[in-house]
């Protein structure tokens, strides 16, 4: 993390001093702060009732117009009775039993907070807990990080669990192992890992902390208590809090934090000063290891996790413009997706784009419901109907309407969808052994979005399916993992990334870094497919099958686990019973928290260019959504219409947010989250194969396949086809849709420039071209046509002049065609969907 | 506890998304090339730096192991030795693995670190610190082999461009991980060249004009669509590369030079035999044909030395193959006087485990391996750096990931300490707080680090 040496400054000020007019700070302008009419704190009241205990405070300054501003670092705090509660470094420590009041004050603003204390129980012996006192020092101080000592293989001998999430592992490692004697009782100070994290032997981690340090001294107590583990029914963690939980901030201010830990015995902690801090949008608002955030120069809003003993919590950060307003977007007759996302873009002071044209609203709505270009006749009617409901330059909403219709009707739209979903679902020839797995696989998929199948039956259908490959396409989903050691692991990953948005992968081996899964969440999901069990049948197929039993056995036990969804109990399944029935019922139920939302963001990035998770596999607490209202509704929208994928489809193409503009304004040139205009999503491969075939009329042949195969036909993701891989068509070997690459490469240019192939289906005989050529029409019907037949629109008269020049100026009217198709071949305007 | 055993391809996943086609970098206008030469010069590289060197990296995904290679431990026990021996080399004093014989005639021309560390045993991260010099920020890189800070050759890209109409920073005959140009922008991604340049078929695709088309023809074409591209201004601000790629494209299909720096079969039967007519060899040959021709950047991509099972079996092949092109390149540049501005750099992204794991197998070690650099300045017939006895910790000058990227800038004339700005307008370094290892060109060896 860089910090320019001023924020560096700031951040190293000291919390409590008078220098709030000092010039050249920029925390909130003196203007905001002479608004500042009452302070607040966090916590309110402070009870500390631990030996040792000790409370942050956070304090708020609130404005006249209601706006928080966190003065914390610009307030003076004084403790009534410092033998009884103290204050260092904005945090108010226990000392002796008793009252005190400890006083807030604002420098030079007169205004004023008092925060009651009492302190309690300050003079019992501590008694030390390994897991919840010195684990997360360790772990705060990064000992047990993926980069060293809590990497799979340990560092130079000493090895702890990823973030202390094997507490008895560690304590044996720290201080059982006769080797290295790290804890050294008889000399405390002079144990191994003390001297090493403190500097004083060398370290090839450096130094992690100072002898004078909060953590070392706790560290250094505990050795002196005897290294204990501290008995095995302490309290653990339940979850933790962050305050504010969310806040509205200017650009370049600070926000402080308070994080709490609750316990299972109904305690808190203060735990502020142990949590880890990530912010997930550093460009937005950065934060250092202590939990001070900072916001930067850009609009829009960062959540800040904090992570403690394995518990996650967020703070949302909202940044919205500087200046004046844009005018609002809302309009009266706005649906509840528009509502949504123009209440924030007018919270985020961001203005929406105009509504795009009703050509471009075909092109769009046919480039994303069905990966095809509309063609000429097509686009001359809807374009006619258009007129007729509405002049030009105003939405035809009726016909747009209707057009939806008509699209999610046709054949193609399963043809596209089968692609799509064939991409994470993994329909891959050499992974499933045979081209009839292969084929069965993308059949039953294809016919699913054909039949427009309920989403929650298309799911039951896989995670239930039995039977041969060959006839049963959903059980391929399995056959993917077949022969693994680990099939039921790698379900359980697929399963979980493709249909619950959640990346619990990382909890296969470790606590997953960023959200509360352990490896029990994983095992737990994993050992619903203990009993599932595969054969090969009498025609060679691979048969699977539910066995009356079977377990998954946890790695660190060695133990059969018993399956459990997600936060969800144990369930005990009769012997003879599909466990996977029982998964079934949990993924498909209409309260399901994860099935539904995960679908929507997918669909969602698929129309807007863009998720409202992203990744859009990877929701989570920590990774929260960027209109998280939006995500709800959907969501709920989605169960409520019994999973129904085109519902969902037409309630967004009928927004008026999808029919957006692509064209920017200054006002949103710069958002590329908040959907203020549409953003520009390049065509497929196979959508953009399928184009040029379709404009230059001459199809692709691809070998063993009919001609007139279109490439989104193909079941077969390995058929050769140097277009289709060089434009970025997924190997499809893992569940991950980011596998389909939309990025640009020179490839790319040089193919559709000057490959050969271009060439001929441009000089094509039986192509459009020579059909053009010898149509007789005049170079003005001509260059209208092409233009109709490449960009779905008509040219606009400076275009239409320049086109008709060339045609006259070049006397070979052929080739004058060729060079004017391949023109618009290479038009971004033909590459993007806009 | 370590579950690894796939030899093939990287356990965690990383061949998965091979997919990818990297991008290539356009050409720089002659003047922003010359703009950032003068500030690359400005910034004052050590003494005898070749400024417009060229770098030819060779790059050994999975990580292979030091003790096959440059750092043998014949007196360590079995399980760490291994099966392979020492040879001498033809410098005095230091020895090499035997199954690079070839290597060990050209000792005088390559220097061998031998105490490479950093900390980090995940391909896709480490790969991402050799790579880039920065560990990705938010732990596992997602989703995306993209990385989040610019590759050696981006950078390189960058700062030298390209004066000869030909793409400044080229990958061959696979993709490598991480090598992308991040917030330099897709124009500093490699141009990414597909194919085995060893088979008789191997050809760069669409370069040449296709039947029927001649210059002029492409030409009219061109300025037709310059005149009708109206969406492109629009589109041009958001991806910028679309347009940077058609400019590179038009560049290289006009270009004689271009045509003939891709064609390797214009090499001599004596020079491809010298090579080894293998996919590492000739991607190798035709690496030093590009640099030859104006690229700054080739890395060639070794094949895979993730050998978690098999270890042995697998450096029969790969050993020789490796050898052999390395043992050529070396001598070859030598012989045409190109080694003094050419930095070639063999690496992987770690080491492997001294202990030879239940497969016969090596596993990922980062704490201790070795790498070798020849050219632009470095003297030849050096050993820097040394490993304990059993290969396990560096105890000899510990060279670190950012060490070896400064080292490479400053070989290659460039400023490490310039600072790019990120995405989100952030001053980033091209490398942050490593030093070069000047005791490669004689110079005296930095503080201990």
């Amino acid at each position: 993390m860089s910090l320019t040496p001023l924020l560096a400054a700031l951040l190293l000020s000291p919390p409590v001093s008078a220098t709030a007019s000092k010039p050249g700070r920029v925390l909130a302008g003196s203007k905001s702060l002479a608004r500042v009419v009452r302070l607040e704190t966090y916590p309110a009241r402070v009870t500390l009732d631990r030996p040792g205990a000790s409370q942050s405070l956070l304090v708020t300054g609130v404005t006249a117009d209601g706006r928080a501003i966190d003065l914390s670092d610009r307030v003076r705090v004084r403790s009534s009775a410092p033998r009884i509660a103290t204050v260092q470094g904005g945090s108010i420590h226990a000392s002796a039993n008793g009252f005190a009041t400890v006083r807030v004050e604002l420098p030079g603003a007169k205004l004023t907070a008092v925060v009651p204390v009492e302190v309690r129980r300050a003079q019992e012996p501590i008694r030390y807990s390994f897991s919840q006192d010195i684990l997360p020092l360790l772990t705060k101080a990064g000992c047990s990080s993926g980069g060293c000592h809590g990497k799979s293989t340990g560092q130079n001998g000493f090895r702890l669990s990823l973030l202390g999430f094997d507490p008895e592992a560690d304590y044996v490692a720290l201080v059982r192992q006769p080797v290295g004697r790290r804890v050294c009782l008889t000399e405390p100070e002079n144990s191994l890992f003390l001297r090493k994290a403190s500097g004083g032997s060398p370290h090839g981690g450096g130094k992690r902390f100072d002898r004078a340090s909060a953590a070392y001294r706790t560290l250094l107590a505990w050795v002196e208590a005897g290294a204990p583990m501290g008995p095995s029914d302490a309290p653990t963690v339940s979850q933790i809090e962050i305050f504010p939980p969310d806040r509205e901030l200017t650009r370049r201010s600070g926000q402080r934090f308070v994080v709490t830990a609750r316990y299972t015995d109904g305690s808190t902690r203060d735990v502020t000063a142990d949590a880890d801090y990530l912010s997930n949008e550093e460009s937005v608002a950065e934060v250092d290891p202590t939990g001070r955030a900072r916001t930067l120069d850009l609009t829009g809003e960062a959540a800040v996790m904090a992570r403690y003993l394995g518990r996650v919590a967020v703070s949302r950060l909202l940044v919205p413009a500087s200046g004046p307003a844009p005018a609002s977007a809302l309009r009266p007759e706005d649906g509840p997706i528009d509502r949504r996302v123009f209440s924030r873009l007018d919270r985020l002071r961001i203005g929406a784009s105009d509504p795009c044209s009703d050509e471009e609203f075909l092109r769009r709505a046919t480039l994303d419901v069905i990966g095809c270009l509309p063609t000429v006749t097509e686009t001359r009617d809807f374009i006619r109907q258009c007129r007729a409901e509405s002049a030009e330059g105003v939405p035809a909403l009726r016909t747009r309407r209707a057009l939806v219709e008509r699209l999610l009707a046709r054949p193609e739209y399963a043809d596209f969808w089968a692609v799509r979903w064939a991409d994470v679902l993994r329909v891959n020839r050499s992974t499933l052994g045979t081209d009839q797995n292969a084929q069965s696989y993308h059949r039953w998929i294809r016919e699913s979005f054909a039949a427009n199948k309920p989403f929650d039956q298309f799911l039951r259908e896989i995670v239930t399916a039995a039977g041969p490959g060959w006839t049963n396409g959903a059980v391929n989903f399995y056959r993917v993992a077949f022969e693994s050691p680990t099939a039921a692991a790698e379900v359980t990953t697929a399963l979980s990334q493709t249909f619950l948005g959640t990346r619990i992968e990382c909890a296969q081996c470790h606590h997953h870094p960023y959200e509360k899964w352990s490896q029990d969440d994983f095992y737990g999901l994993a050992a619903f497919f203990g009993r599932l069990k595969n054969k090969r049948s009498k025609e060679g197929d691979i048969e699977y099958f539910s066995d009356a039993a079977g377990d998954v056995k946890h790695p660190r036990t060695n133990k059969p686990v018993t399956p459990r969804v997600l936060d969800g109990p144990m369930v005990s399944v009769p012997r003879g019973e599909d466990p996977r029935s029982v998964l079934a019922s949990w993924l498909t139920a209409k309260d399901n928290p994860f099935v539904a939302r995960a679908l929507v963001n997918r669909l969602w990035a698929h129309y807007m260019g863009r998720g409202l998770v992203e990744p859009i596999d990877d929701l989570r607490v920590t990774n929260p959504a960027t209109n998280p209202e939006l995500l709800d509704f959907l969501a709920q929208e989605f169960v409520e219409h019994g999973f129904d994928l085109k519902h969902l489809t037409r309630l967004i193409l009928n927004s008026r947010v999808y029919a957006l503009s692509s064209r920017v304004t200054p006002s949103n040139k710069a958002d590329t989250q908040n959907f203020s205009h549409a953003y520009l999503k390049r065509l497929s491969a196979e959508t953009l194969l399928d184009a040029i075939c379709q404009v230059t009329g001459v199809p692709e042949s691809f070998a063993g396949l009919p001609t007139g195969t279109r490439a989104m036909q193909l079941w077969n993701n390995r058929t050769p086809s140097y277009f289709l891989d060089t434009f970025g068509r997924p190997l499809r070997v893992s569940p991950c849709e980011c596998e389909r690459s939309a990025e640009p490469n020179v490839a790319q240019a040089l193919h559709l420039i000057n490959s050969p192939q271009i060439q001929e289906k441009l000089a094509s005989d039986r192509g459009k071209v020579a059909e053009f050529a010898n149509s007789g029409k005049t170079p003005e019907e001509l260059v209208e046509e092409i233009y109709l037949t490449a960009l779905s629109r008509t040219p606009k008269p400076d275009e239409r002049a320049v086109a008709v020049a060339y045609l006259k100026r070049i006397p070979d009217r052929r080739r004058a065609l060729e060079d004017f198709l391949w023109t618009l071949l290479n038009t971004r305007e033909f590459l993007f969907n806009h | 506890m370590n579950s690894n055993t796939r030899a093939n391809s990287y356990c965690d996943g990383l061949s998965r998304r091979n997919f990818i086609q990297l991008g290539a970098a356009p050409f720089l206008g002659l003047g922003l090339a010359d703009v950032l030469r003068l500030k690359a010069a400005a910034a004052q590289p050590s003494a005898r730096a070749k400024k417009d060197g060229n770098l030819i990296l060779l790059w050994q995904s999975g990580g292979a192991s030091q003790l096959e290679t440059w750092d043998l431990k014949p007196d360590a026990p079995a399980e760490i030795r291994g099966t392979l021996n020492p040879i001498d080399t033809n410098v005095p004093g230091i020895q090499i693995c035997e199954k690079l014989p070839k290597s060990a005639r050209q000792m005088d021309k390559y220097a061998i670190l031998r105490s490479v560390t950093h900390p980090d045993a995940g391909h896709l991260r480490a790969c991402h610190l050799m790579l880039t010099g920065y560990l990705p920020s938010k732990g596992v890189p997602v989703g995306s082999p993209y990385n989040e800070t610019p590759s050696i050759g981006s950078v390189i890209a960058r700062e030298t461009g390209s004066g000869r109409g030909i793409p400044p920073y080229v990958v061959l005959p696979k993709t490598v991980p991480q090598g992308h140009g991040a917030y330099l922008g897709a124009s500093c991604n490699p141009y990414f060249i597909e194919g085995d340049p060893a088979q008789p078929t191997f050809g760069v695709r669409d370069l040449k004009l296709p039947r029927g088309i001649d210059p002029g023809r492409l030409e009219d074409r061109r300025s037709l669509l310059a005149q009708l591209d109206g969406l492109r201004r629009e589109v041009d601000a958001r991806v910028p590369a679309v347009d940077a790629y058609y400019e590179q494209a038009y560049r290289m299909i006009t270009s004689s030079a271009v045509q003939k720096a891709f064609d390797i079969a214009q090499e001599p039967a004596a020079a491809r035999d010298a090579f080894g007519r293998t996919a590492s060899g000739q991607s190798t040959l035709l690496a030093r044909r590009l640099v030859e021709s104006g690229v700054r950047c080739v890395t060639v991509a070794l094949g895979s030395w993730d050998t978690h099972a098999k270890h042995f079996e697998a450096m029969e092949t790969k050993l020789p193959e490796m050898d052999q092109a390395f043992a050529a390149l070396v001598s070859d540049l030598h012989d045409r006087g190109l080694l003094d501005t050419t930095l070639v750099v063999m690496m992987g992204e770690f080491g492997r485990t001294p202990k030879i794991n239940k497969d016969a197998g090596r596993d990922h070690w980062p704490n201790v391996w070795s790498l070798v650099m020849a050219g632009a300045g470095i003297r030849g017939g050096q050993v820097i750096g040394a490993s304990d006895a059993r290969s396990e910790t560096p105890t000899e000058r510990p060279v670190t990931a950012e060490d070896v990227l400064a080292t490479i800038y400053d070989r290659m004339g460039i400023d490490f300490e310039k600072e790019y700005h990120n995405g989100q307008n952030r001053p980033i370094k091209i490398v942050k707080g490593g030093s070069p290892v000047t005791e490669l060109w004689g110079g005296k060896p930095a503080a201990a680090g």
